[in-house]
């Protein structure tokens, strides 16, 4: 018997922007303090096996561990802020990651986390494109943390609906650390465990995101922290 | 020609582990009927419900899907006629026959509908009114997304087998010689628990439709339908294959009895160190996979 294989991809910006304001520090903080929840989160449902990996997107995109990585192993690096933002080649990479045999016909949706404060300084849509390409890239949850106010201009936003690629999800937008740290430990636990469940995921028609409805719900709650906490 | 008499199906349904859980019912279901006087075909279907927040009622929605599949199927061989050729079977397998269960699956979940109308408590989470029985006029697509299903069916009748199915699901088919097979590709694009199923737009072009002629020497000893939470148990086909050679072993050295009394549990323990999905597997054996009755 076997479990079946989630995939939980941290896209994470470590571009020169993160710096202001100790964003960077508070993404580090804040991934650093939702692991022991996402751990404990996929201890709950012994039916998937949840294995993390991240992408820092900067001048280049990398990936944070070379190898697939179980959840109950997985240690965040902290991120340095610094350069460009190549989010396209992120998603490029990703894309290319999300096939055989990294994915096979058991795997669960794998679930796509964007961090970012910002609008990517690459070729987005090719990057997008690439990601769409793959089978699992267009069953993938997609979910983005929108950090700080220039995230909410309408470009940025633009950027995170075509990402998301689901009217019923929007982006969840952080403007201080205690929501980010909210909103990551959420997304780290309430939202691993609903697309790790078998229940209530069926969808009725093949090609479309059959978690909506459920996920709709999750993305929907609002994390905005204390309205004086307002830093960024 | 082979006997349909000599062929028996057993099956077994069990709540997912998931679903104790999470305190929800086994959202599948399994019918089955075996051959006998006036009745000369084996019929087999299981059917998994969604489950989804939208699909509600899909307990309800795979009982009527297994029901009606067996029904119809039995009429769709009936009405062809015990020397139809296999061309023409073939063809009306193909057209006919989905689009029949279909229109039979709808009215069955119109009947319930006019039994158990939805109520607004049913659709406080969505957007839209409860769809309303109306005289004349079908219903929207939402009314049957509650109870929605797929369906794997098979007929075993003295001269054919029908392998049908909509949606995520399997088929093995088992043979003396020990290798085991799919009858029907499996279709990648069910992965990551996307499906057709019998509410989808279409549906009745989406069918996996096969007719083969049942030949002495080359039929299958077993043929095992199941719901996708069984193969999810395994790490891959080879794995999961295994277990439709496990069945035949199994059935010759202990009897399909055995096999009956036993399935449920084991079914449970997989679901349990698997997918934690609901699991249903039907078998239908050929009487050379069962150990020789004993003399009296």
């Amino acid at each position: 018997m076997a479990a079946r294989p989630l995939h939980f991809f941290w896209l994470a910006d470590g571009s020169g922007s993160m710096r202001v304001e100790g964003k960077i520090q508070a993404l580090n903080h804040a991934i650093h303090e939702a692991i022991p929840h996402m751990r404990a989160a996929a201890l709950e449902n012994p039916h998937a096996a949840v294995f993390v990996n991240a992408v820092r997107f900067a001048d280049s995109a990398q990936w944070m561990d070379d190898r697939l990585t179980p959840v109950s192993e997985f240690r965040w690096t902290d991120l340095e802020a610094g350069g460009a933002t190549a989010m396209g080649e992120a998603l490029a990479m990703v894309g290319e990651a999300l096939q055989p045999p990294l994915m096979n016909d058991r795997a669960l949706p794998p679930v796509l986390a964007l961090v970012t404060d910002g609008l990517p300084t690459d070729d987005f849509q090719a990057g997008l494109n690439h990601l769409m390409s793959k089978p699992w890239g267009q069953a993938a949850l997609r979910l983005v943390v929108a950090i700080g106010e220039d995230s909410a201009s309408p470009d940025a936003q633009s950027i995170f609906r075509q990402f998301i690629g689901n009217d019923a999800l929007k982006p969840f937008h952080a403007n201080n650390p205690e929501a980010l740290a909210e909103q990551i430990r959420w997304i780290s636990t309430a939202v691993l465990q609903s697309v790790s469940s078998p229940v209530g995921l069926k969808a009725e028609g093949a090609g479309t995101a059959n978690w909506a409805a459920s996920a709709h719900l999750l993305t929907t709650v609002n994390f905005s922290g204390p309205e004086e906490a307002d830093v960024w | 020609m082979v006997s349909p008499t000599r062929w028996r199906a057993l099956s077994a349904s069990v709540r997912g582990a998931s679903h104790e859980k999470n305190g929800q019912p086994n959202q599948d279901a399994v019918r089955s009927r075996n051959p006998g006087k006036g009745h000369e075909m084996l019929l087999l279907a299981i059917a998994d419900g969604h489950g989804s927040t939208r699909s509600f009622r899909s307990e309800k929605g795979s009982a009527l899907a297994a029901e009606v599949a067996l029904r119809e199927l039995a009429k769709f061989v009936r009405r062809l006629g015990p020397d139809a050729p296999l061309s023409k079977v073939r063809n009306q397998a193909r057209t006919r026959w989905p689009k029949d269960l279909i229109a039979a699956w709808k009215a069955a979940v119109r009947a319930d509908l006019a039994k158990n109308p939805f109520t607004y408590l049913d659709f406080a989470a969505f957007p839209e009114k409860p769809p309303v029985l109306k005289p004349g006029q079908d219903l929207p697509i939402t009314a049957y997304l509650a109870y929605g299903a797929t369906l794997v069916a098979l007929v075993i009748t003295s001269r054919y087998i029908i392998y049908s199915q909509l949606g995520d699901g399997d088929i093995l088919t088992v043979h003396e010689d020990g290798k085991v097979a799919r009858p029907l590709p499996r279709k990648h694009e069910f992965m990551s628990n996307q499906t057709i199923s019998l509410c989808s737009h279409y549906a009745d072009k989406e069918f996996q439709i096969r007719v083969d002629p049942l030949r002495a020497g080359t039929a299958p000893a077993l043929i095992m339908l199941s719901t996708d939470g069984y193969a999810n148990c395994f790490g891959d086909d080879e794995a999961f294959f295994k277990v439709g050679g496990d069945f035949l072993e199994y059935l010759k050295a202990e009897g399909p009895s055995f096999v009956r009394d036993k399935l449920a549990d084991w079914l449970q323990q997989s679901s349990r160190d698997g997918s934690g999905d609901d699991i249903t597997v039907g078998l239908a054996a050929h009487d050379t996979a069962l150990p020789p009755k004993k003399k009296k």
